[in-house]
């Protein structure tokens, strides 16, 4: 990815999040992706995950099978959703309409000293189109609000993004925290 | 209807009666009548995981919201999951139901399932309060009263649902 123009992963999350004519839910793996929500778009429907790697997704497709009416976005990096690979089939499997996940691309798991991650050379719009269909799986670079809402769910976005060069943002906020925001903006 | 069949129908009545905005797991075959029941109903969806760590995410995030969440899985399952199920489901102090067919016990002796009773035993019991139960002769508020300690305690509560002799 060296050498490429691309986005810092805070300004493709905010990208991603601009594609929704009212805001989403969105739900955030832990660290970078956490912080860099927390970073460039707080709001009491974003849903930090703090504790286990890998979960947004199926943390997200939980909360989006008990709020259909609501859009919900996991938010997730290309390490952590390596490690919840399969929840990728179990969307697709459940038919989740509502629910689309976008994968941070920057081939390193930022938050634990840049180790290389094993998917860097991984093609995950292949594997995104392979699962959810050629029609509901793009490059953020693609889409446009427009595009976004002819697309038929559960939907995927790839974002190849730059390695942070600026020092990823603590999240400062305690799981008790956390819960008790979300509980509160989720009420039906 | 077999005795299999009857214990997975009196378990979907228990899911039923306590009105889970969803059910979520991965089959064993203690579990599979109660699934397919799950599967059918119109009342809860029922989302089928391919790994056991997804159902505690997809019960978390039902949890988040407030709804109720039950999950299906077999112990050996229930020991996949444990990173998600104590970085989550206990750092966030999130009620569910995690029903878990307990393989392995002395009425249930497949060479293939002792280890996993045996690691179910020392891990999960060591973790979070588990509640035994025989499949067949359960009670039939169990899933609800499940509810209400989870809710109480705020914390998912465990039931390992057994065969007997």
């Amino acid at each position: 990815m060296a050498g490429k123009n691309l986005p810092s992963q805070k300004d493709a999350i905010v990208a991603a999040l601009a594609l929704y004519e009212t805001r989403p839910f969105a739900v955030s793996d832990i660290g970078s992706q956490s912080a860099w929500l927390k970073g460039g778009s707080h709001h009491a429907r974003n849903l930090y995950v703090s504790g286990p790697m890998g979960l947004a997704s199926s943390v997200a497709l939980g909360l989006a099978a008990v709020r259909r009416k609501e859009e919900v976005l996991a938010v997730c990096g290309d390490g952590a959703l390596a490690m919840n690979l399969s929840s990728l089939v179990t969307i697709a499997g459940a038919k989740q309409t509502n629910l689309a996940v976008i994968v941070l691309d920057n081939g390193i798991y930022e938050y634990t000293a840049s180790v290389p991650t094993p998917t860097r050379d991984l093609d995950w719009l292949a594997v995104g189109r392979a699962i959810f269909g050629a029609g509901s799986c793009f490059n953020l670079s693609d889409l446009t609000a427009e595009k976004w809402k002819t697309i038929p769910g559960p939907r995927m976005i790839v974002a190849d993004i730059a390695p942070s060069i600026e020092k990823t943002p603590l999240l400062g906020m305690s799981p008790a925290q956390i819960r008790a925001a979300f509980l509160e903006a989720s009420k039906v | 209807m077999s005795e299999q069949a009857a214990s997975g129908e009196k378990l979907f009545r228990s899911i039923a009666a306590a009105k889970p905005k969803l059910v979520t797991g991965v089959p064993d075959g203690m579990l599979a009548g109660t699934i397919m029941l799950c599967e059918a109903s119109k009342d809860f969806p029922y989302i089928a995981c391919a790994r056991e760590e997804e159902c505690i995410g997809v019960a978390c995030g039902a949890a988040m919201a407030g709804e109720r969440a039950i999950v299906l899985v077999q112990n050996a399952g229930l020991l996949n999951s444990l990173g998600a199920f104590a970085t989550m489901a206990l750092r966030y102090q999130l009620p569910f139901v995690v029903l878990t067919t307990n393989r392995g016990v002395l009425a249930d002796p497949n060479s293939y399932d002792i280890e996993k009773y045996m690691a179910f035993e020392s891990s999960v019991k060591t973790l979070t309060p588990v509640f035994s139960y025989p499949l067949a002769t359960m009670p039939d508020d169990l899933v609800p009263a499940a509810f209400k300690w989870s809710e109480a305690a705020r914390r998912p509560a465990v039931i390992a649902l057994e065969k007997s002799l």
